[in-house]
């Protein structure tokens, strides 16, 4: 590197090396591949979705517009999975924002002894989604798993887990607060290191107390994250499958099945390809309502990368 | 600092033991539940004391298809790392000279795109490589995993490459050097750090995709992910083979996210994130 150039004192902004373009080229090898990975296929599978293919049936696959689309609305299998996904979205989403700023209020106070918690933390994050389903699995199964034992120490009688649909519903949501709320919580605990200690030193002086620097401070300067990680939570969690897969399979019956679960199933057990897309094509519309809207907030209310 | 008082103190304590806690019971069951005999783990109630043993282990270990799984894992996860770390290390360069508004904007969408099911991608690559003949093959999922760890790449990567001083590019520029040549002999080098980290974490991704893995997949090329599932056969689930193989899945992700643990979390508050 040169002395020359320091000794000049020159200092050429980002602005300036940016101006040339030259740059560009290093970046549209991953955006081209991105489209053509990403895109590429779903429009396929709306061409799909138009289609008979079914890999049991013999006879080879025809245009049928949109017929699949029409037999959706009487499937009631279909019909049932829309509610469920909206609920594995809105249920763990807001218990993992709600205990994910507890705990990162927690972590952020720095209490001997309360260290570990962050190491803890990691956990979760970094376990496979299928051992996830398979430690729960084995929790909610009776004998083998501990949760009713425990439940039954404090004389509860533990319910079902996995026969009763509604206690079925009930252990996706817990896995998914269990799997995905640490996350949360690292992330609230970043962006609150953020915050000058002199905020609360200002506080303090006007004499709040400690509750109400958490609410007045703390939390009015999260609101963006919470907008952001909140939104990133929704999408993922549109498309929980590995937990469902292991934990109840869709069971009791069809009690679990998300929209795309039951793409799932239809694409390949049922091996109805045709079908199957059209459930995929309505359930990418499903994120599409919800993501659009996002973006633009995003765009407007956040800045990254900077 | 904030006032507390000796109350909240004490509740902060007690919700963050209860929780941390409830955070390690599950993973402790199942580890004890691999080390169980098969009769120690349907005894009621369930026993907290019993003689460990390593036959699960010793089994799982001794079956072919799950070493196998393995070694597929291995190839698949770090094929999939190298061809994105291709595509991410030029994006990550050029996006930290673009300027600040036209990198968000691909930023956030490069995230989106990351984080957006792969369910919807899922049919169309099976009906694809069915007619290219590429089922159950390693390539096919490398291939299909660049769509999530490229961007997961470039996220993780950003901010360690947003932290080298711009004189130094400067300096090079102004020494002639061609931009390839800045990031290849400048700046490559000072980022290495971050080029481990995010390969950490893009490794992971694809050592713990199962939606994917489980179509894709059927003999030569299964991965650990839908290997496990195996135990979950028709004749009756072998829990304690099941636990032991989980336990052996958890083992990279365990011990490299504590070592990657800071990335994980700045990939994504890079920068800060304001209203």
């Amino acid at each position: 590197m040169s002395l020359v150039a320091r000794a000049l004192g020159r200092r050429k902004g980002p602005e300036d090396l940016g101006s040339s373009q030259a740059h560009y080229k290093y970046l549209a090898p991953s955006i081209a591949l991105l489209l053509v990975l990403t895109i590429l296929p779903m429009l396929f599978t709306v061409y799909l979705s138009t289609s008979s293919l079914s890999y049991t049936s013999p006879r080879p696959p025809r245009f049928i517009a949109l017929r699949n689309y029409e037999r959706l609305l009487d499937d009631a299998r279909f019909l049932q999975s829309i509610p469920v996904s909206l609920l594995f979205i809105v249920a763990p989403v807001s218990i993992q924002l709600v205990l994910g700023f507890i705990v990162a209020v927690i972590m952020n106070e720095r209490l001997p002894f309360m260290r570990w918690l962050r190491f803890v933390f990691v956990a979760p994050m970094v376990i496979p989604p299928i051992a996830m389903g398979l430690m729960w699995r084995v929790l909610y199964t009776p004998h083998l798993g501990g949760v009713n034992y425990f439940l039954s120490l404090v004389g509860i009688d533990g319910p079902g887990w996995l026969t009763e649909p509604n206690w079925a519903l009930a252990a996706i949501i817990i896995v998914a607060v269990w799997g995905w709320t640490p996350f949360v919580g690292l992330f609230f605990l970043a962006v609150m290191q953020s915050i000058p200690e002199e905020l609360y030193e200002a506080g303090v002086i006007d004499g709040a107390t400690w509750v109400q620097s958490v609410r007045h401070i703390t939390l009015p300067l999260l609101r963006p994250t919470f907008a952001f990680i909140g939104i990133f939570r929704v999408i993922e969690s549109l498309g929980i499958f590995p937990i469902i897969y292991i934990v109840t399979n869709g069971g009791p019956a069809t009690a679990t099945e998300t929209v795309n679960f039951y793409g799932f199933v239809s694409g390949f057990n049922n091996l109805r390809v045709g079908y199957a897309s059209a459930i995929i094509v309505v359930f990418f519309l499903m994120l599409f309502v919800i993501v659009v809207p996002t973006m633009r907030f995003l765009l407007r209310n956040v800045q990254v990368g900077d | 600092m904030k006032r507390r008082s000796t109350v909240t103190t004490f509740s902060l304590y007690t919700v963050g033991t209860l929780y941390g806690a409830a955070v390690l019971f599950p993973i402790i069951w199942m580890l004890m539940l691999a080390l169980k005999s098969q009769l120690d783990a349907f005894a009621y109630p369930p026993l907290l004391i019993f003689e460990p043993t390593l036959e699960h282990f010793s089994a799982i270990f001794q079956d072919r298809e799950f070493l196998e799984a393995i070694a597929n894992s291995i190839i698949i996860s770090s094929g999939s790392v190298f061809f994105a770390m291709l595509f991410a290390i030029p994006a990550t360069f050029a996006l930290t000279i673009m300027q600040r508004r036209a990198r968000r904007n691909a930023l956030l969408t490069i995230l989106l795109i990351r984080t957006a099911p792969g369910m919807i991608y899922l049919l169309p690559y099976f009906v694809i490589y069915s007619r290219l003949g590429m089922l159950d093959t390693h390539m096919a999922l490398i291939v299909i995993y660049l769509i999530f760890n490229v961007p997961l790449i470039i996220w993780t990567l950003m901010p360690v490459w947003s932290a080298v001083p711009r004189e130094l590019r400067e300096s090079g520029m102004i020494d002639g050097a061609s931009l390839w040549q800045i990031l290849f002999f400048i700046e490559l080098p000072l980022v290495r750090i971050g080029i481990i980290a995010s390969g950490i974490v893009a490794f992971l991704f694809a050592w713990n995709e199962f939606l994917f893995a489980v179509v894709i997949t059927a003999n030569d090329s299964v991965t650990l992910a839908v290997a496990i599932t195996r135990y979950m056969g028709y004749e009756g689930t072998e829990w304690g083979k099941l636990a032991a193989a989980a336990a052996v899945m958890m083992l990279p992700g365990i011990v490299f996210g504590f070592l990657i643990q800071r990335y994980m979390i700045t990939g994504l508050t890079a920068g800060a994130i304001k209203g």
